[in-house]
Formats: structure tokens, C-alpha cells, sequence
């Protein structure tokens, strides 16, 4: 078994999104732990040991981040930007979760290296269907690189 | 000096010189003719007394008698008696000395000249011969000759004055002509000046004066009739007619100057026009980039308004939606049917509001990107919308009339948006048909009423489906505008709207003819 025990790490300011967005993790049987972080600085703290997470430096690199647009502090864009940037962060997985679909968004964000591009429906049932085939993809069918 | 006195001088210094030069040469060509004359005659005068002489002794000599003292002195008396009264001239007297102590033998000793004794001592008896004698005023001419034989002398003296007398008259005659004839002289040069070099020297003070541009200059008037009067009335006319020419040169100046000026003005207008015109422009340019950035600001605000919708609005809808499955499922055996119904009803209206927000998004997308407009073939188009149509429908049986070859200037991405929209509607509105039927295609129109120009020739797409009510026609292309309710037919109201903003970035039109259960056709020029 590969994978299972490792975190994804979603980047999400919006409480309700937080819920859902877990719930359908759930719902799918993802059962890899949630870290969930609500603002572009923190997710860089995370991911780089820095700030509050500097003592847990020692755990793994996400399976994959889960990452929101718009977001206080550092927005969803430039964490992109920083992560693919350094040497650590360039090959993890990366999908832009977001509400917008605004061409010049979905571009900027794979100009700037994001593995996938999901506008969040508003429907439910098939924000389910695009978790579980998310979490299926990323965490059974795709190889990933152990850099 | 002024010429006319130059000239007067001249002429009398001329006639002075000549005058008294003529009158020198006179006198002394008159004082040697009256010598030259006199001394003839007296030569003559006394050679007469020695012929006397000289043929009284000749015949005492052929009497045999000339030595005889006594017929001596009685012929000689006889010569002297003879001569005792002679006269020569005024002044001229007859003398006769004897020999041997030069005794004056005639006149007889009433008056003695004292001169005699001076001049005679030298005279030779054999000669005879021309002498002046004494001094001053008391000047005598002597002409003497002697005859040997008696030792006799005659001597013919004449005073200096009666000598020139001839001359003296002369010289009277000369200074009297010269008296009389300079100021002749003069009065005629005066004149001659007057008539002739004043009117000259007046002719060059106009000349003059006109070469200096003076025209007021009194122009000299002659009633003359020589020369220099036909040169001075020609110099007149010459003058008046320059004058008139310089006149009328003058009034050409004159007005050319008027014109000029007038051109200047008129040119300083023009700039004035042209500046005022820059001005403006460069206002209106101004206005224009202010109003550009305004628009662009206004613009950038939409699309963060309109980013804003997309991304904020939905995300509660996202919480409404997903916290009622969530209650579904998780609590669902709790509720009654009813309270799941309005779970679900909350659901749909949540959904709905969704769909409504991305319709206004692709509404507020379709007015804002670039257009290209170029060449584009709307029945190949038309019949790529149809196939689509009925590959989502495949159960649908419709009948699609495509008239070829329409072809139109515009956005194809836009013009395909249209189609799409208005055949979608033809296709959804024809479903309760049994038969639908559709037609696309180009034909000559009656333009609508509220058409401000007609139109000539206008595409349609025309259905036999349900038609409307013709009475809400102007409703048909408002945004979120629905004529038929949702359970019948599906939509958001946002196709029409959609065609209408992309028809009239067009510069076209769109209007629609139709009745309920009659069927619809829609038109649109571009």
C-alpha cells in the first residue's frame, strides 16, 4: 500500500468549504489525514517547516495539496509560484480548487506549474463525484515522482 | 555761382577782352596810317616847294644869270613871298632857313620857334627825310629837305595833335561805341538769360525736384515760342503726365496695399481658426483620454465586480447546497417527506442561482472581448449548431432547411454564440411538435416599426414551434425575460438578451415576428 498514510494538505480560508470539502473526502474514503491550513503563509510555513510548523519539519511532503485562489495573506497564485520555485516543493502535486472560472485564473495557474484546475460546482452531489475521481486519480492512478 | 551769372560774366569779359583789344589794334593801326599818310603828304608838300625851288633856279641857271646875287634874291624872294602865307593843315607851318648861320628866312621872324635851332643841326642840305622833335605834349613831326645850291632848307612842321587827330577821333568813337554798346550788350545777355538759361535752370530745378518725388514743385510756364519753350511746355506735359501716372501708381500702391493688409488679416485669421482648431483638438484628445481611462477604470471595476460575483457569490450557494445534502443524508430519516422536499427545493434554488450567475458572467464575457470582424459563412455554421442539436437529441425528429451560401461580416466566435442561442431556442420551442420543422436563411424584409431604417435584406430562423404572444414581443430581449414558464420549457433567459448585445456590437438589429402555438421567426441584420 503506498500512500495511504500520508497528509494531504488543503488550503482553504472559507469554514463551510473546509466542512464540505472534507466531507466529500470522506464520503469518497479517502482516509488520508487532512492538514488544513487558511491562508497562503501558513500553507508555505507548512510545507517549507517554517514559523509554527518549524519543530515538524521532520514529516513527509503532502501527497498532494488541495489549494484555494483567493486566500488572505499570500494568495493561492504565489504560493503556486513559491512552490514551484524550490527545489523540494517543484514536482508535489498541486490542484487548484477554486470557485472561479475566470480564463485568465485557470491560465495563470498553469503557467505557473498547477497539476489540475477544478472549479468547485455548486451542486453537491457533483462536487462529490469531482472529489472521489480527484482523490482517485491523484492518490491511485498517477505515479508519483520520489524526488 | 548761379550759370546765368557765370554765363553773363563770361560774355561780358569776352566782349571787354575783344572789345578793348579791337579797339588797341584800332588806334595804333590809325596812329601808323596817319603817320604813314601825313608824312606823304608832307613829303609831297615839301617837294612842291622844291620843285618851285628848284625851277626858279633852273631858269636863272639857263639865263646865265644864277650866280648873280642880285636875280638870286629876287627869285628867292619871289619863292618865299609865295609861300609867305602858306597853310598845312591847322597846325602845320612852312619853314625856310638859309644859309650859312641857318637864319630863318620864312616866316619872317614874328614868332621864332625855339625848336628850329634844337632839331635843325644835324639836318644835311643834300638829304631830306621824317623827324619828331621835342617832348611831352609839345611834340612836333618835321619833314625836311635841303637845296645845295641856295643852302636853303625847307621845312614842313605839323603838331603832334593835329598828327593823331585821327586817331584821337578814333579812340573818341571806340569808348563811345563801347559807352553805348555794353550796356546794350549787357541788357541784351539779360535777356537772353532770362528768356533762355532761366527757364533752362528752372526746368532743371524741377527735374530736380521731381526726381526727389517733390510734385509740388511750380512747374516753369513758358509762352515762348523758340526752343527752349517747346522744350519747357514738353517738360510740362512730360511732367503733368508722370505726375498723373505717379498718381495713379500711387492708387495702385495704394489699394495693393489695402489688399495686402487685407490678406495679412485675413491670413492672421486663419491661423487664429487653425490654432482655435488645435486647441480643440487637443481638448477633444484630452477629453478623449480622460474619458478613456474613465471607461477603462469603469471596465476594470466590472471585471472585479464580475470576479467578484463569480468567485464570492457562489461559494455561500456552494454552503447552502452542500449543508442541505449534508442534512439529507445525515438526517434524513428524521424528517418527513415534506421537510426533505423543502430540503431539496432549497437545493434547486440554489442550483438555479448558480446557473443565473454564470449566465450573467457569459452575458458580461460576450460585451467585453475583441471583435474580428471578417468573412463569415453562417449556413455552414448553421448546420454545425443543427448537428450538435441533434446529436444531444438523437430521439428528435426535426426537419432543418439550411439555405446555402449565406455569408455575412463579422466575429465568428460571436455570430456562432447567435446561432447557437437562436437555433437552440427553435429547437427547444419545436419539442411539443410532431413535425418541427426549422428554417435559416436570407430574405428581403419589411423592416419593423421600430426600425429607424428599413432594412433590405435581413437573416432569419424561423420555427413552426410555440410560438408568443406578440403583445410581449419587446420583452422577448431582456435579460432574465421569459415568456414561457420554466416547467415548460427549460432556461435562464439569458440567450436572447446574449444575441441582442451581440447584434448590436454589431451595428445590427433583432427583432422577432410570431403568435402563440403559430411558430416564431426571429431577424437580424448586422
Amino acid at each position: 500500500m503506498k500512500n495511504t498514510k500520508k497528509n494531504i494538505l488543503l488550503v482553504e480560508d472559507n469554514p463551510d468549504d473546509e466542512v464540505l470539502t472534507l466531507r466529500a473526502l470522506r464520503k469518497n474514503r479517502i482516509d488520508n489525514p487532512v492538514v488544513v491550513v487558511r491562508d497562503g503563509a501558513e500553507a508555505l510555513d507548512y510545507l517549507f517547516g517554517r514559523g509554527s510548523y518549524a519543530d515538524c519539519r521532520e514529516a513527509e511532503l503532502p501527497v498532494m495539496v488541495l489549494l484555494d485562489l483567493k486566500l488572505p495573506k499570500i494568495g493561492g497564485l504565489e504560493v503556486l509560484e513559491r512552490l514551484r520555485l524550490d527545489q523540494r516543493t517543484r514536482l508535489l502535486p498541486v490542484v487548484v480548487l477554486t470557485s472561479s472560472r475566470e480564463e485568465q485564473d485557470v491560465q495563470e495557474a498553469y503557467m505557473r506549474g498547477a497539476n489540475s484546475y477544478i472549479r468547485k460546482p455548486v451542486d453537491f452531489n457533483r462536487f462529490l463525484d469531482t472529489v472521489g475521481q480527484l482523490g482517485n486519480y491523484w492518490l491511485n492512478l498517477n505515479e508519483q515522482s520520489y524526488s | 555761382m548761379k550759370l546765368r551769372y557765370k554765363f553773363n560774366l563770361l560774355a561780358l569779359g569776352v566782349l571787354l577782352v575783344v572789345g578793348i583789344a579791337i579797339s588797341i589794334a584800332g588806334v595804333f593801326t590809325i596812329e601808323r596810317l596817319a603817320y604813314s599818310m601825313n608824312r606823304k603828304l608832307m613829303g609831297a608838300e615839301v617837294v612842291k616847294v622844291l620843285e618851285d625851288i628848284r625851277s626858279a633856279h633852273k631858269v636863272l641857271s639857263e639865263s646865265g644869270v644864277a650866280s648873280v646875287d642880285s636875280y638870286v634874291r629876287r627869285a628867292q624872294t619871289d619863292i618865299l613871298d609865295k609861300y609867305r602865307n602858306y597853310r598845312y593843315g591847322r597846325s602845320g607851318r612852312m619853314l625856310i632857313f638859309g644859309e650859312p648861320d641857318s637864319n630863318q628866312l620864312l616866316p619872317q621872324l614874328v614868332e621864332k620857334q625855339p625848336l628850329d635851332t634844337l632839331c635843325l643841326n644835324d639836318i644835311v642840305l643834300s638829304e631830306h627825310g621824317f623827324k619828331e622833335c621835342g617832348h611831352g605834349n609839345r611834340k612836333v613831326f618835321l619833314y625836311y629837305a635841303g637845296f645845295p645850291e641856295w643852302h636853303w632848307a625847307v621845312v614842313l612842321s605839323v603838331d603832334n595833335s593835329e598828327m593823331l587827330a585821327e586817331r584821337n577821333a578814333f579812340l573818341n568813337q571806340v569808348v563811345l561805341i563801347l559807352l553805348v554798346g555794353l550796356p546794350i550788350g549787357l541788357l541784351a545777355f539779360a535777356w537772353f538769360a532770362r528768356t533762355t538759361v532761366a527757364p533752362v535752370q528752372q526746368l532743371s530745378e524741377a527735374a530736380l525736384a521731381i526726381s526727389h518725388g517733390d510734385w509740388q514743385k511750380a512747374l516753369p510756364q513758358s509762352e515762348a515760342v523758340d526752343e527752349v519753350g517747346d522744350l519747357t511746355r514738353a517738360f510740362s506735359q512730360m511732367s503733368e503726365h508722370l505726375a498723373t501716372a505717379q498718381g495713379d501708381l500711387e492708387k495702385q500702391a495704394k489699394a495693393l496695399q489695402n489688399t495686402n493688409t487685407r490678406l495679412h488679416l485675413e491670413i492672421t485669421e486663419h491661423q487664429q481658426a487653425q490654432q482655435e482648431i488645435h486647441h480643440l483638438n487637443m481638448e477633444l484628445e484630452q477629453r478623449v483620454l480622460q474619458r478613456t481611462a474613465q471607461l477603462k477604470a469603469a471596465n476594470q471595476e466590472l471585471e472585479a465586480f464580475a470576479y467578484s460575483v463569480s468567485h464570492d457569490l457562489r461559494a455561500p450557494l456552494r454552503s447552502i447546497d452542500g449543508f442541505s445534502q449534508a442534512l439529507l443524508d445525515d438526517y434524513g430519516e428524521r424528517l418527513d417527506g415534506e421537510g426533505q422536499e423543502f430540503l431539496r427545493r432549497v437545493r434547486g434554488a440554489s442550483q438555479r442561482m448558480a446557473q443565473l450567475i454564470d449566465d450573467l458572467l457569459y452575458l458580461s464575457r460576450i460585451t467585453r472581448g475583441e471583435m474580428i470582424r471578417k468573412s463569415v459563412d453562417l449556413s455552414s455554421l448553421a448546420e454545425l449548431v443543427v448537428q450538435e442539436l441533434q446529436q444531444n437529441d438523437p430521439q428528435r425528429k426535426v426537419e432543418v432547411v439550411v439555405q446555402p451560401g449565406v455569408n455575412a461580416e463579422g466575429d465568428s466566435r460571436l455570430l456562432r454564440v447567435v446561432l447557437e442561442n437562436l437555433l437552440d431556442n427553435a429547437w427547444k420551442f419545436t419539442g411539443s411538435r410532431e413535425q418541427g420543422r426549422i428554417e435559416f436563411g436570407i430574405e428581403k424584409v419589411v423592416c419593423p416599426e421600430e426600425a429607424g431604417s428599413p432594412a433590405e435584406f435581413a437573416y432569419y430562423v424561423r420555427d413552426n414551434g410555440a410560438g408568443f404572444d406578440p403583445a410581449y414581443a419587446d420583452k422577448l430581449f431582456g435579460v432574465f425575460q421569459r415568456l414561457h414558464r420554466a416547467d415548460e420549457f427549460p432556461g435562464t433567459g439569458i440567450g436572447l438578451a446574449t444575441v441582442q448585445r451581440i447584434i448590436n456590437r454589431h451595428g445590427g438589429q433583432v427583432w422577432a415576428n410570431g403568435e402563440v402555438n403559430k411558430g416564431a421567426t426571429f431577424f437580424f441584420t448586422l
